[in-house]
């Protein structure tokens, strides 16, 4: 992601504790895959290897999620994309096929930096929003029927991505 | 019984759904309609793995499985890289 | 598995049963949709919902730690990285100018801020010959 490097440099910083994160996250997946340990011979060069790689590609970002924000966040993100699903899957399936697709410009209420990037992509699963194009603080979206009462929609979900990261949406 | 009524009723599903996204990765009049093609026919063979291995009952083949997911994403993501120098030229 | 209850298995049969139909949707959905962004939005949420059922199912049929935990990290990855994925796709199709459907309506603003922008073309143009 190389477009992304203004966002990142601005956000860059705490390096130790981002790599130390890393490197526990890694560790954590490589238990998981194999089934609660064993390997390590194998898995410490390379969860070593990873962490060093994902520094290289991309640098440590504030990424903080509050734990309450993520107890509420996940049923709410799986509630929608069942939603999403579903209403999708009735579209797909309705023989007049009632779409009625539209690109919108949306300017982002969420500070910029990683709450952004993760809103751009929330957004794909949630029901009839798909992002196209991120770039300084406004979102290009193409909507699946503009029926829809997006604004308000889009409203909703910005909330949700300002409590799991714990920030404040700009007032328009 | 459930791995007849996997055999018998799934398994088609699965493949008549990859019948029709190989249609659109033949037809996709564009590249990023092929690569999406693409992208499906790999989360369908990935969903294959997993009702193979339940009415096998051989468990160690999620392994394949995620490895299979995560092969697949990166070259959705160097294909997308690909579509960027491509400028619009189907 | 033994000691299997019957109503479990009916359960993982239809929850599997489910998952493989929406998968059918999503093909049925890139073949019948119009353009390359009503494809991939039909095509993203009902793939990860048709998968998120199959593994699902998988973790019920099993329901042992190590293989459970291995497709709950599969659920995880997938429900992570195909938003990922179809915005990337998205994105360069939209910055590479491919043709939307007649039906769909346009907003003047974003167009005028796709003209101002650097896209991909005029950075990528240093390194035409080769």
């Amino acid at each position: 992601m190389r477009r992304g490097k203004r966002e990142i440099s601005i956000f860059s910083g705490k390096g130790l504790y981002g790599a130390l994160v890393r490197l526990v996250a890694f560790s954590l997946l490589w238990a998981v895959l194999t089934q609660g340990g064993g390997g390590w011979i194998i898995g410490v060069p390379a969860v070593v290897l990873a962490t060093f790689l994902s520094l290289g590609l991309h640098a440590p970002i504030s990424w903080r999620w509050r734990p309450m924000g993520v107890l509420r966040f996940i049923p709410y993100f799986l509630w929608q994309s069942l939603r999403g699903g579903i209403d999708v899957s009735r579209r797909a399936l309705h023989p007049k096929l009632p779409i009625d697709p539209a690109v919108v410009h949306h300017t982002l209420l969420l500070p910029p930096g990683p709450s952004q990037v993760f809103f751009a992509n929330t957004i794909n699963l949630l029901p009839g929003t798909l992002s196209a194009d991120l770039h300084e603080g406004h979102l290009t979206i193409h909507m699946l029927d503009a029926g829809l009462e997006y604004v308000m929609e889009l409203k909703r979900v910005e909330e949700r991505v300002a409590d799991l990261f714990g920030v404040e949406l700009k007032r328009r | 019984m459930l791995e007849t009524a996997a055999y018998i009723f799934v398994f088609p599903i699965l493949s008549a759904a990859l019948v029709l996204s190989f249609i659109r990765l033949v037809l996709g009049p564009t590249l990023p309609d092929r690569i999406i093609a693409l992208e499906t026919i790999a989360v369908i063979s990935v969903g294959m793995i997993v009702v193979f291995a339940i009415a096998t009952g051989e468990g160690v083949l999620i392994d394949l499985a995620s490895v299979w997911a995560v092969v697949s994403f990166v070259s959705i993501i160097a294909f997308a890289y690909y579509i960027e120098r491509w400028r619009g030229k189907p | 598995m033994a000691g299997e209850t019957v109503i479990l298995e009916v359960f993982i049969f239809v929850l599997m049963i489910l998952g493989a139909l929406f998968m059918l949707v999503a093909a049925l959905g890139i073949l019948r949709m119009p353009d390359v962004f009503t494809r991939m939005s039909c095509n993203a949420k009902s793939v990860t919902i048709g998968l998120g059922f199959l593994l699902f199912a998988f973790m019920l049929h099993f329901r042992e730690l190590g293989v459970g935990s291995r497709a709950l990290a599969t659920i995880a990855f997938i429900a992570l990285t195909i938003p990922v994925a179809s915005h990337r796709i998205g994105r360069s199709a939209y910055l590479s100018g491919v043709s939307l459907w007649e039906g769909t309506i346009r907003d003047e603003l974003g167009e005028a801020l796709k003209g101002t922008r650097e896209g991909p073309h005029k950075e990528d143009a240093g390194d035409e010959k080769r």
